[in-house]
């Protein structure tokens, strides 16, 4: 109960945060809606429609009671439902993240192990680490597209396509995009943790008993080398959503990345707090799953949360 | 209306009509062979003509439209869409020469304009298009709570005054509104007042009488129009079943998606673009006419461009050529007065020739010309403040280099990026230029419609919103404002030429370039208009297979 009051909390104080910086920002939204020929007055007129003309905590007070109820509000700019116009690409947005959290989880963790407990793959591992973690992801975007979207042929060159399988098709090359960099990290930190289990003495122990190191390693170094792993994976979905604005944009994937990117341009308040509100939903709901999880694994954590 | 903007995002202003275009007669090229790289000494305006229909045609817009309302029609994106799907009241053939689209139209007096509406439209539900629509369409226009509302200033009623009838008064003769007639969409009265809220929302949608449907709009990711069976104009009819738009709008996805042939064309490709896609191997790029242009306007009435002869030297001192073909690629050209020469109306062009030769003279690229009036000005080291839109890859360019040419003769400029909506409102407000301290804004603009009046009246009468330095002359002001209520083209262009003299004496608006409207289309395809009247006609209807 407490953290879930906790996480209301924290998503109320960041939607007033947000709302705050948006209002301080220099540029009027008028300007954008009415464009250069509009008249003083018709601009005026415009203002006092939007509201705009209130007091700061005035105009946050609608939107919080609004959004309690369920209304989001109109984008200015697209004068539509900004649940409608958020939906379509949330969807697009979590797809893509899902694939990049499968790629970056299997890959990350897969050359970890192998990096962590075998010598020889040790300095081959950290070499991919290196480069992937020092290449940004719309430069992995551009090299991936020229090869297996132009030349190749393989993939869509843009846009998120329509039905599942197709979309997988359109979201494969942003995904990889997307997961390079946080994968090199969950490979790196699972590299460290295996390897460091590996040199603990009660896995020296066991294979002073003859125990097979197969059964070493599941049993032992992988249980215990979990938790970090565990946790720093947690906290790189949450960065794919973050991640996602740039690869968006380098893909042309119209998701809720590039959406944010626009609205925080026009000054599209209610969009850009609705977008805004979701990157934080999912970074508390994923720091509360990681909470649950850790004093699910680790027996001394139990009873630290409720 | 010329029309400053911050760039290609915002096209502002109306496009009248387009006009560009005696070139559009000019088609030309019928060649099948694979296209020369193209260069600014081969200007298309409209390639050669399709053979057939198609399924389908995949097109990018810059950006996904913030509306398809006809009465908020002003960025490329939404033009390009809207034209296809609403038929407007007046329209211009290649010609230029005003035409009759869903009306015709008789002068009956210097303060009325009576038009006729066609009997034989319909709207895509099948229902007449009747005077009364027409009348609600360009009433509804008239609120100040759209972007098109300034096309009407002058305007004192718009009456249904027969069965076919509308009739429009004005306070004072306007000749330019007949001008915009080109841009005004018209919209079925029962569907529109049902949906009042939701008009041109991917949720309400619209009823027009155009070669295209509105078929969806998928917020995000793409508008679909499809072909309608029984459009009237015959000379339009479309030769697509259905036109697919994307909006992409970052300059490397978009070559690799055209290059891939995963779209197969869009207007208004970036310039840092153009490189890459002359050597494409699956379709060609185009520069077409187009009345856009590149200037920097003094931005206040004080500081030190109030001095003309730092302006002057500018004027000088700006190697506009280098602009065009380092920066532009070779998609845009030299211009020498504010008025682009593209902008001139067709039956005039010697008059203002003539005119021009002189400008070009003056203001020929000469370092040290420049080097001496600055040296002559009351100019003493002071930092320059250039404004430009932040995130715009072209203009900053340009911006770094014309900071580069004014050092070498004696200025010191200082770039000021400014986010959009800044840059938007540093437009029409004085106390936001004053208060980031404005000298100069490097601005693009476009005229709507071949009639210099536009353009010039924004920057040079008394009060108006883009006359920065409060220029007041009582000649040009008397000049100005009797052309615009005379009908006469020869009289017309006569007085405008001779404020021309005095505006640009005064140096408020330094030009730069005149920019070309620069397309690409994929090989299997052809019939696209190329020249900036695609913005104001269904330009989607022409383009159809190559073979």
């Amino acid at each position: 109960m407490t953290t879930v009051l906790g996480a209301c909390g924290t998503i109320v104080a960041s939607s007033f945060v947000i709302f705050l910086a948006l209002s301080n920002a220099p540029g009027d939204p008028v300007a954008g809606l009415l464009g250069a020929k509009s008249t003083d007055a018709a601009r005026a007129a415009k203002r006092a429609e939007l509201g705009l003309d209130d007091p700061l905590l005035v105009r946050y007070w609608h939107w919080l009671t609004d959004a309690l109820h369920g209304d989001f509000g109109t984008s200015v700019v697209f004068r539509q439902d900004v649940a409608g116009l958020i939906g379509p690409r949330l969807e697009t947005t979590l797809l893509l993240v899902a694939l990049a959290s499968v790629l970056m989880l299997a890959a990350g963790i897969s050359l970890g192990v192998a990096g962590g407990v075998s010598r020889r793959w040790r300095s081959l591992v950290s070499a991919a680490v290196g480069l992937g973690i020092s290449v940004p992801a719309f430069v992995a975007a551009g090299f991936l597209t020229s090869v297996f979207a132009v030349s190749l042929g393989w993939f869509p060159t843009f846009g998120a396509g329509v039905g599942l399988l197709d979309r997988i098709h359109h979201l494969a090359l942003p995904a990889v995009a997307l997961s390079i960099g946080y994968g090199a990290y969950i490979a790196q930190l699972t590299s460290a943790a295996v390897h460091e289990e590996s040199g603990k003495e009660h896995v020296e122990t066991s294979r002073g008993r003859g125990i097979s190191e197969r059964r070493i390693l599941r049993a032992h170094i992988l249980t215990n080398a979990a938790l970090p792993v565990m946790t720093a994976s947690g906290l790189a979905i949450a960065g794919l959503v973050t991640g996602a604005v740039v690869v968006e944009e380098a893909f042309a994937i119209d998701g809720i990345g590039s959406l944010l990117v626009k609205s925080i341009s026009s000054k599209d308040y209610s969009v850009v707090l609705a977008v805004s509100l979701v990157i934080v939903t999912v970074f508390v709901v994923m720091t509360t799953i990681i909470d649950i999880a850790q004093a699910f694994l680790d027996p001394r954590q139990r009873g630290a949360v409720r | 209306m010329a029309h400053q903007t911050s760039g290609p995002r915002r096209l502002g202003l109306l496009a009248l009509s387009l006009a560009a275009t005696a070139m559009l007669a000019a088609c030309g090229n019928g060649s099948d062979d694979r296209p020369e790289p193209v260069t600014k000494d081969d200007l298309v305006d409209v390639l050669p003509s399709a053979k057939g229909g198609v399924d389908v045609v995949k097109w990018n817009l810059p950006a996904e439209p913030d509306t398809l309302d006809p009465a908020n029609t002003v960025t490329y994106a939404s033009g390009t869409v809207v034209r296809s799907l609403c038929d407007t009241l007046l329209t211009r053939d290649p010609d230029l020469a005003l035409k009759p689209n869903l009306a015709s139209y008789e002068v009956v007096s210097p303060t009325e304009i009576v038009y006729t509406i066609r009997d034989d439209v319909k709207f895509w539900d099948g229902t007449p298009l009747t005077a009364e629509d027409v009348a609600w369409s360009l009433n509804r226009m008239r609120s100040s709570d759209f972007v098109l509302s300034f096309a009407f200033i002058n305007v004192k009623s718009i009456d249904v005054t027969g069965p076919d009838q509308v009739t429009v008064s004005f306070s004072e003769p306007d000749e330019l509104f007949l001008n915009s007639g080109p841009a005004l969409g018209v919209m079925e009265k029962k569907y529109s007042e049902a949906h009042a809220d939701a008009i041109g929302t991917p949720d309400g949608g619209l009823m027009c009488s155009g070669p295209f449907e509105l078929e969806s709009w998928s917020p995000g990711s793409s508008i679909k129009l499809s072909r309608n069976p029984d459009y009237w104009n015959a000379e339009r009819k479309p030769l697509a079943e259905t036109v697919a738009f994307s909006f992409v709008g970052d300059a490397t996805a978009l070559t690799q998606a055209l290059n891939a042939g995963e779209i197969d064309g869009a207007y208004e490709i970036p310039a840092s673009a153009v490189p890459a896609l002359s050597k494409s191997s699956v379709g060609r790029i185009t520069f077409g006419r187009s009345m856009q242009g590149l200037n920097l306007n003094v931005a206040r009435p004080d500081g030190p461009m109030s001095d003309n002869d730092v302006r002057q030297a500018l004027q000088r001192g700006i190697d506009r050529g280098a602009l065009a073909d380092v920066i532009y690629n070779g998609a845009a050209e030299p211009t020498y007065t504010y008025v682009t020469p593209t902008t001139w109306p067709e039956g005039q062009r010697d008059a203002y020739q003539k005119a021009y030769d002189a400008f070009v003279a003056e203001r020929k690229y000469d370092v040290e010309a420049a080097k001496k009036l600055v040296a002559k000005s009351g100019y003493d080291g002071e930092t320059i403040v250039l404004a430009l839109t932040a995130g715009d890859d072209t203009e900053s360019r340009s911006a770094q280099l014309i900071q580069e040419q004014a050092a070498a003769i004696g200025l010191t400029v200082k770039l000021k990026p400014l986010q959009p909506l800044v840059y938007d409102q540093a437009g029409y407000d004085a106390a936001k230029r004053k208060e980031l301290g404005l000298d100069l804004m490097l601005s693009s603009n476009f005229n709507g419609a071949p009639d210099p009046l536009e353009p010039m009246g924004f920057t040079s009468l008394p009060g108006q919103p883009y006359n920065y330095t409060d220029f007041d002359d009582a000649e040009a002001t008397a000049l100005l404002t009797e052309a615009r209520q005379t009908f006469d083209d020869d009289q017309r262009a006569e007085m405008v030429i001779k404020a021309q003299q005095i505006i640009e004496e005064d140096s408020a608006v330094i030009p730069l370039l005149s920019t070309y409207t620069t397309t690409f289309l994929n090989d299997r395809l052809t019939g696209a208009i190329t020249s900036f009247a695609y913005w104001s006609m269904p330009a989607m209807a022409f383009i159809g297979a190559a073979k």
